[in-house]
C-alpha cells in the first residue's frame, strides 16, 4: 500500500544491476544477520519523496513479509535508492535495530542457509559473537569478513529473494556502518554530520593508518574481534606532526574549516528563516503547518491578498494584486531574465576551438548580482529602489565609467580570491557529488537544465517552483530528444566495449557463484565494480532498441513545456545545430559540474574583459527599463508585461505594440509571459488593453483546440506518449467537415438542434479532455476526467438545455482541488505556447513568403516549383527572423528537407491546421506580397542601446488584420470562466457559436479553405516533406478566394 | 519600500536654520499627536485634550502653531540644535537633511531587539546660503517666511489625505504605536535623524548583511 506513494523519478531508472551495488560496497564490516530480522523495514522507506511523518507510523512495527513484498513491488533500483536515502534521512529507528528482538527470525534464515552452504555454521557463530561482544572469542578479521561475504552471496542465491532484497540487505549493512561511525551523535544533527567529512578529508589523508584499514596488518585486540575505526587512526602527535610539515594541507584545512563553519551558520540561518516564515504562516495567514504541504501557491497568495484588506501589509494601496506580490518576490530575477532576453549579459562566447558556447555558472551569477543589485556601490540603493542618479540620463557616461571601474575591481578581487574559491568549489563538488555518483553512477550521464536555460526559459514573473515544475515536465521528452542523436561510431564502440566488459563480468560472477572465495581474492571486487561502471557508461551510448527517430515531434512536446525556443529550431529539429543549441539549455550533469569547477578561473576573465565593455549598455538598460510602481518600488518594466510597451509585432501583438526594436522583448517573451501569468493567476485583473489581448488569444486558441476531433488522428493515438496528443492537438489535420455540417444543420433549426449539437460536440471533445488529464500525474486528475465523461454522457443522453452545463459547472468546480486547476493551467499554457509559436511561425513566414519562395536552393524540392517563380533571386532570403539570443546561422526552416516520414506527416498536419488558423489573416489582407522585408531588416540591425527616443517605430504595420473584428463580442464573458474549467466552457462556447451568425460566417470561410482546390496539391508536397505550403498559395492567387 | 516618504526643501540663512526646522517639525508633529489616552474598564478609552501655542519667529517673518507641551518642545529643540551645530561645523557647502520618521514597533523575542517599522518619513532638505548685505537679509527674511507658509500648507494637505495610519491600539499595545513617555501629549512614535552631506549610498552595514545573507543562500 505504500508502494503507490513511492513516486520513483525517471532518472533513477537509468541504472543498474545489483552487481554494482554489491561491488560498490567497500571494505565494510558486514553484520548482516543482526538486523535482517523483524524491523528492517523501519528505515528504508523514508525517502525524499514521502514525508517521513506520513510513512513512519505505518511502517514501524510492520512485519517482514509485508515489507519484503513491498520492496519487491518496487523496482530494484528505486528500492536501493530508498535504502540509501534512508541512510541520509534521519536516523530514525536506530534503537529498533537492536539485536535482541529479531533473533528468532534470523535463526530461521540461517537454517535456510544450512541447506545451501556448508560454511554456514561459522556464519551463525559469528553473528552470535557480534551480538555478544563479551563472548571473548578472538578471530582474525579478514576471515570473519570473508565468511560474511560468503553468507551474503548465499543470501543472494536464495530462491525467491530478488535483487530488491539483496540490495536492501547490502544497504542495510552500509547503514550500519554509517551509524557505527556516528553512533554517539544525537538525533537531529544529521545535517551537521553530513558535513563532517569536509574537514575529515585531511584527517583521512594524514591521520589514518591505511595498513590497518586495508587489513595488511593485524591488530591485537583482546576484547573484540573487530577492527574498530579508532584503531585505524594514528596517534594525535604523529598526525599533527604530519600536518605541520605541509603548508598546503594547512591552507586546505583552514578553508575546509571555514567551509564547515559556513555550513553550520547556514544551517542555523535556515532554521531561523524557517521559523520566521512559519510564524508568518501561522499568525498572519492562519495556516497550520500540517495543511501547508497540501496548499498550493495560489491558495497562499489568495490569503495574502485577503489579509491585505485586514492588516494593510502594503500601506500604499488598499488592495494588493497578484502582480504586486510577484514583483516583490521576483524583482531582481525579472531583471536578470530581461537582461538575458536582451542578450545584455555576456554569457555566450565563441572560443576558437569549442565554437558557440554558453558559460553561465553560479559563481558568475553571484557576481552579476553583486555588481547590479546589492554589492557595495551597486546600482540599487536598497532592496527596492534604484539609485536616483541612475534614473536620470544626464551623466550616463560618467556613471558607465564608474560602473566599469567597479566591475574591474570586483574582477580583480575575484582573481585574487581565485585559489580559495577554486579549492572551495572542488571541496564542495567532491563532497556533494561523490556520494551521488557512488549511489547512481548514471547520474553523470543524466542531464539537467542549465543555469542559462533556466534564465532563457523563464517567463517574467514566474516563481521558482512554477519554472521547475514546468521544466521537470519537459525533462523526459528533452532527454529523449537528446538521446536521438547518438553517434553511430560511438554506438559501435560502446557496444563492443560493453560486450567485452560484460563477458568478463559474467565470468567473474559465475566464478563467484561457484565459489564465493573468489571474491576474497584481491582486486576481484574492485574489478567487478569497475566493469559494472564501465557497462553502465557504455549503455548510455547505445540507443534504445524501441526508440523511433522523430525529433520534430519531440521538440514540439518539449516546446509545450518549456514555452520558448528560437525560431530556427522549428523544422530543424533533426539537425545537429539544433541539438547543440538545445544542449546549451539542457546540459550533461557532468558538464555542469565541470563548469562549476572552472568557474572561479573563468569568472574574473569574463568580468574584466566582457562585462566591463558593456557598462554603458547596462546603465542604459537600467535607466530605460525601470519603472517605479507604487507600493512595489522599482521594477523591471518588462515584468509589467505590457504589450503596448514591450510587445513584439511578430508575436501577435501586431498593431498593439508601440515598442521600438530596443524595447521589444525577444522570442515573444512579453506575450508568452503575459499568457502564462494570466493563466496561472485567473483572479488577476489586467489592464483593459491587456485583457483584450488575452481574451482574444484565448478565444483563438480555443477555437483551434476544439476544432480538431482527436480520434481522426490515428498517428497521435497510436503514440504511447499521451503528451503527443497535446502536441498534435493543434497540429492535427483540420477534418472538420462533420462538425461543420452539424453546424449547418443547426443553422436551419437553431433552437432545437442547438442543444444536441452542443452536447455531441462536448462528447466528441471528451477524448481530448481526458488526454489532457493523462498529462497530469495526479490521480485526482483522473477523477476529474471521470467526471467529464460522465457529464458528457449525461448531456448526450438527456439533451438538456446547455445552460445546465454552466450551472452544473460551479458544483463540479467545487469538487476540483486547486491542484487540479493548476494542472489545467499548465496544460492550457502548453496549448497556448504551442499555438503562439505556430502563429508566429506563420506570421514570420508570411512576411518572408517571397524570400523563402525565391530562394536559390539546390534542393530537389525546387523541381516541384514552377520555374518562373524561381527566377528572381533575392538577397534577403537569409533574413529569417531569428532571436538575438541564438544568433547562429542555420538555414531557414523551409530550406531544409525534412527526412523522417513521421516528421513530414506532422508537418503536414501542422500546415493544414495552421492554414486554417491563419485564414483570417490571409483572407482579410490579400496583399501579402507587399510585405517587405522592412521589418526584418531593421530587426537584424541592432539599434545601439541608447535609449527610448532615438528609434521610432520601424515596423511597417503588416497589412494583415489583427482579426479583432472577427471576435464575437460575447466571447469575452466566456473567457473569464474558461480559465477555470476547460471542458465545460468548450461546450459553452459551442452553444454560443451556434447562436452567433458571425461565427457561422467565419466557419464558412474556414470551410472554403478546407475545400480549396489546391489542397491536395499542397498536401502532396507536404507529404514529401517540403515546407512549401505558404509560398505556394499566394503566387497562385489563392487568397482571392475570400 | 513600504512607507510613505515626503520631501520638503528649504533654502535658508544660517541663523534661520533652527527656527525653520522647528516650524516644520512642530507643524508635522502637531498633526501627528493626540491627547493622552485614558483607558477605562471595558476596553474603552477617553482622549485628553491637546493645547496649542502660537510661536513667532525671530529671524523669519513667520508664526507657527505647535503643541503646547514643553517636554516635546525640549526634545525637538535638542535634536534641531544638534543638527544646526553639525551643519555649521561641517563648514562645506551647507547642505543637510533632517528627517522625521514615524514608526511602529513590533515586539520580538528575547535575544533580538524590537523591530521598528516606519510608515511615514518626512525629509527636510536644507540648503544654507550666506548673504552679504543687510538688504538681502531683509528680502530673505520675507521670502523664507512665504516659503515656510507654503510648506505648512503642503504638510496639511498631505496629512489630510486618507492614507494609511496605524490602527488605534489596545491598552497593551499602545506603546507600539504611540510615544507615551510625555505627560501631556501623545504623538505617534517618531524618530529624528539627520545627515549632513550625501551619504555614500549603500551603507557598509547593509552591504555586509546582504553579503552574508546571499552567501548563506547559495
Amino acid at each position: 500500500m505504500h508502494a503507490q506513494t513511492y513516486n520513483s523519478p525517471a532518472s533513477y531508472r537509468t541504472i543498474t544491476s545489483s552487481a554494482i551495488f554489491t561491488s560498490l560496497l567497500p571494505f565494510g564490516v558486514y553484520r548482516l544477520g543482526v538486523h535482517d530480522g523483524g524491523r528492517v523495514a523501519d528505515l528504508p522507506l523514508c525517502t525524499q519523496h514521502i514525508p517521513r511523518s506520513r510513512l513512519l507510523p505505518h511502517l514501524i512495527g510492520s512485519p517482514v513479509p509485508t515489507v519484503r513484498k513491498l520492496l519487491l513491488s518496487l523496482d530494484s533500483v528505486p528500492a536501493a535508492q530508498a535504502v540509501t536515502d534512508a541512510t541520509h534521512c534521519l536516523a530514525v529507528p536506530k534503537m529498533k535495530l537492536s539485536s535482541r528482538e529479531p533473533k528468532e527470525n534470523e535463526n530461521k534464515t540461517v537454517t535456510t542457509y544450512k541447506e545451501k552452504s556448508p560454511s554456514i555454521h561459522s556464519f551463525q557463530a559469528d553473528t552470535e559473537e557480534a551480538e555478544e561482544p563479551n563472548a571473548g572469542n578472538v578471530e582474525s578479521t579478514p576471515e570473519l569478513e570473508r565468511t560474511h561475504r560468503a553468507a551474503m552471496e548465499q543470501w543472494a542465491q536464495l530462491p525467491g529473494e530478488t535483487e530488491a532484497d539483496v540490495t536492501m540487505a547490502h544497504f542495510d549493512t552500509e547503514y550500519q556502518r554509517l551509524e557505527a561511525s556516528y553512533s554517539d551523535s544525537p538525533p537531529g544533527e544529521e545535517n551537521l554530520l553530513m558535513h563532517v567529512p569536509e574537514g575529515a578529508k585531511f584527517f583521512l589523508a594524514n591521520c589514518v593508518d591505511y595498513d590497518i584499514l586495508f587489513a595488511n596488518k593485524f591488530v591485537n585486540h583482546t576484547d573484540s574481534s573487530k577492527v574498530t575505526l579508532p584503531d585505524a587512526f594514528l596517534p594525535v602527535d604523529v598526525c599533527s606532526a604530519r600536518i605541520r610539515d605541509n603548508a598546503f594541507v594547512i591552507f586546505v584545512l583552514i578553508i575546509s574549516g571555514v567551509f564547515w563553519l559556513h555550513r553550520l551558520v547556514k544551517f542555523i540561518y535556515n532554521v531561523c528563516c524557517y521559523w520566521e516564515i512559519r510564524s508568518f504562516y501561522i499568525n498572519a495567514l492562519k495556516m497550520t503547518m500540517s495543511e501547508l504541504p497540501y496548499a498550493t501557491w495560489q491558495e497562499v497568495q489568495a490569503r495574502i491578498v485577503e489579509i491585505q484588506k485586514e492588516h494593510q501589509i502594503c500601506i500604499h494601496k488598499k488592495e494588493l494584486t497578484e502582480l504586486d506580490i510577484y514583483h516583490r518576490i521576483l524583482r531582481f530575477k525579472n531583471y536578470m531574465v530581461a537582461m538575458v532576453n536582451k542578450s545584455l549579459l555576456p554569457v555566450r562566447f565563441r572560443p576558437p576551438i569549442l565554437g558557440d558556447c554558453v558559460f553561465y555558472t553560479r559563481g558568475l551569477k553571484y557576481n552579476f548580482e553583486l555588481i547590479f543589485f546589492w554589492g557595495p556601490g551597486s546600482l540599487f540603493e536598497n532592496e527596492w529602489s534604484l539609485k536616483p542618479e541612475y534614473k536620470r540620463g544626464g551623466n550616463r557616461l560618467e556613471l558607465a565609467d564608474r560602473l566599469a571601474s567597479r566591475i574591474l575591481w570586483i574582477g580583480i578581487a575575484n582573481l585574487l580570491l581565485c585559489p580559495v574559491i577554486l579549492v572551495w568549489q572542488i571541496l564542495y563538488a567532491f563532497f556533494s557529488y561523490t556520494e551521488v555518483i557512488k549511489r547512481e553512477p548514471g547520474s553523470l550521464g543524466a542531464r539537467c537544465w542549465s543555469l542559462y536555460g533556466r534564465c532563457y526559459l523563464r517567463h517574467f514573473n514566474e516563481l521558482d517552483h512554477e519554472l521547475m515544475s514546468r521544466l521537470s515536465k519537459g525533462y523526459k521528452a528533452a532527454s529523449k530528444y537528446m538521446n536521438c542523436f547518438l553517434s553511430p561510431l560511438l554506438t559501435v564502440v560502446a557496444k563492443n566495449v560493453a560486450f567485452f566488459a560484460g563477458s568478463l563480468l559474467a565470468v567473474l560472477i559465475a566464478l563467484t557463484i561457484y565459489d564465493e572465495d573468489v571474491l576474497a581474492v584481491e582486486h576481484v571486487l574492485s574489478s567487478v565494480t569497475l566493469l559494472g561502471v564501465c557497462i553502465t557508461v557504455c549503455r548510455s551510448f547505445i540507443p534504445d532498441k524501441h526508440m523511433v527517430f522523430c525529433p520534430e515531434q519531440l521538440l514540439r512536446v518539449i516546446l509545450a513545456h518549456i514555452h520558448y525556443m528560437p525560431d530556427h529550431w522549428q523544422g530543424n529539429a533533426h539537425r545537429y545545430e539544433t541539438r547543440d543549441q538545445f544542449s546549451q539549455l539542457f546540459q550533461y550533469k557532468a558538464v555542469f559540474i565541470l563548469e562549476e569547477l572552472l568557474s572561479p578561473v573563468v569568472t574574473p576573465i569574463i568580468l574584466i574583459f566582457c562585462l566591463r565593455r558593456k557598462s554603458l549598455e547596462i546603465i542604459d538598460f537600467f535607466r530605460n527599463f525601470t519603472v517605479e510602481v507604487v507600493g512595489v518600488g522599482d521594477t523591471c518594466s518588462f515584468a509589467q508585461m505590457d504589450i503596448r510597451q514591450h510587445g513584439h509585432p511578430a508575436w501577435m501583438s501586431e498593431g498593439k505594440t508601440e515598442a521600438s526594436i530596443y524595447q521589444q522583448a525577444e522570442d515573444g517573451k512579453t506575450e508568452l509571459s503575459l499568457m502564462h501569468f494570466a493563466i496561472t493567476n485567473p483572479q488577476w485583473q489586467p489592464p483593459r488593453e491587456t485583457t483584450h489581448f488575452i481574451s482574444q488569444l484565448k478565444e483563438r486558441v480555443h477555437r483551434e483546440a476544439t476544432g480538431v476531433p482527436s480520434d481522426t488522428h490515428p498517428l497521435s493515438l497510436s503514440e504511447s506518449e499521451p503528451r503527443s496528443l497535446i502536441a498534435n492537438l493543434l497540429g492535427g489535420p483540420s477534418t472538420l467537415a462533420s462538425v461543420h455540417f452539424g453546424r449547418d444543420s443547426s443553422l436551419a433549426n437553431h433552437a432545437a438542434a442547438g442543444m444536441s449539437d452542443g452536447a455531441s460536440a462536448l462528447r466528441s471533445l471528451s477524448p481530448i479532455s481526458s488526454s489532457l488529464h493523462l498529462r497530469g500525474s495526479l490521480s485526482a486528475a483522473h477523477r476529474a476526467a471521470g467526471h467529464t465523461s460522465v457529464m458528457s454522457k449525461a448531456l448526450a443522453g438527456s439533451g438538456t438545455d446547455a445552460r445546465t452545463v454552466s450551472s452544473g459547472s460551479s458544483a463540479w468546480e467545487g469538487q476540483l482541488t486547486s491542484l487540479v486547476l493548476s494542472e489545467y493551467a499548465s496544460t492550457e499554457m502548453s496549448i497556448h505556447a504551442l499555438y503562439m509559436h505556430e502563429l508566429h511561425k506563420q506570421q514570420s513566414r508570411g512576411e518572408l513568403s517571397r524570400h523563402t519562395w525565391h530562394r536559390q536552393d539546390s534542393d530537389e524540392s525546387s523541381d516541384s516549383v514552377p520555374d518562373e517563380v524561381r527566377s528572381e533571386p533575392n538577397p534577403h532570403s537569409r533574413n529569417f527572423p531569428r532571436s538575438h539570443t541564438f544568433p547562429t546561422t542555420v538555414p531557414s526552416p523551409s530550406a531544409i528537407p525534412t527526412s523522417a516520414s513521421a516528421t513530414s506527416n506532422i508537418i503536414l498536419g501542422q500546415e493544414r491546421a495552421s492554414s486554417q488558423s491563419s485564414t483570417q489573416l490571409r483572407y482579410s489582407g490579400p496583399t501579402t506580397d507587399s510585405l517587405g522585408a522592412g521589418g526584418k531588416v531593421v530587426r537584424s540591425a541592432r539599434v545601439p542601446m541608447g535609449g527610448w527616443a532615438e528609434e521610432g517605430r520601424h515596423h511597417e504595420p503588416l497589412p494583415e488584420e489583427s482579426s479583432e473584428d472577427e471576435m464575437p463580442p460575447h466571447i469575452h464573458k466566456v473567457n473569464a470562466v474558461y480559465t477555470r474549467t476547460n471542458i465545460l466552457i468548450i461546450g459553452q462556447t459551442f452553444v454560443q457559436d451556434l447562436s452567433s451568425d458571425m461565427t457561422q460566417l467565419k466557419m464558412e470561410k474556414a470551410r472554403v479553405v478546407d475545400h480549396d482546390p489546391y489542397k491536395h496539391l499542397t498536401s502532396e508536397i507536404n507529404c514529401r516533406g517540403y515546407d512549401l505550403h505558404q509560398p505556394f498559395k499566394d503566387p497562385l492567387g489563392l487568397s482571392k478566394h475570400a | 519600500m513600504n512607507c510613505r516618504s515626503e520631501v520638503l526643501e528649504v533654502t535658508v540663512e544660517a541663523r534661520q536654520v533652527e527656527e525653520a526646522m522647528l516650524a516644520l517639525l512642530h507643524t508635522i508633529l502637531l498633526h501627528r499627536s493626540t491627547g493622552k489616552f485614558h483607558y477605562k474598564k471595558e476596553g474603552t478609552y477617553s482622549i485628553g485634550t491637546v493645547g496649542t501655542l502660537d510661536i513667532d519667529c525671530d529671524f523669519i517673518d513667520f508664526s507657527f502653531v505647535r503643541v503646547s507641551s514643553e517636554e516635546l518642545d525640549r526634545v525637538i529643540r535638542k535634536a534641531v540644535s544638534e543638527f544646526k551645530d553639525a551643519l555649521s561645523n561641517s563648514g562645506s557647502d551647507g547642505m543637510g537633511q533632517i528627517s522625521l520618521e514615524f514608526y511602529q514597533k513590533k515586539k520580538s523575542r528575547w535575544p533580538f531587539s524590537d523591530e521598528c517599522i516606519p510608515w511615514e518619513v518626512w525629509s527636510i532638505k536644507v540648503n544654507v546660503v550666506n548673504l552679504a548685505t543687510e538688504q538681502e537679509r531683509q528680502i530673505c527674511r520675507e521670502k523664507v517666511g512665504e516659503k515656510l507658509g507654503e510648506k505648512v500648507i503642503n504638510v496639511v494637505e498631505v496629512i489630510n489625505r486618507h492614507e494609511y495610519l496605524p490602527k488605534m491600539p489596545t491598552q497593551s499595545e499602545v506603546d507600539n504605536v504611540f510615544d507615551t513617555s510625555l505627560k501631556d501629549v501623545q504623538p505617534y512614535l517618531y524618530k529624528i535623524t539627520f545627515q549632513i552631506t550625501d551619504s555614500l549610498g549603500t551603507s557598509v552595514s547593509t552591504t555586509m548583511r546582504r553579503l552574508i545573507k546571499d552567501t548563506l543562500a547559495l
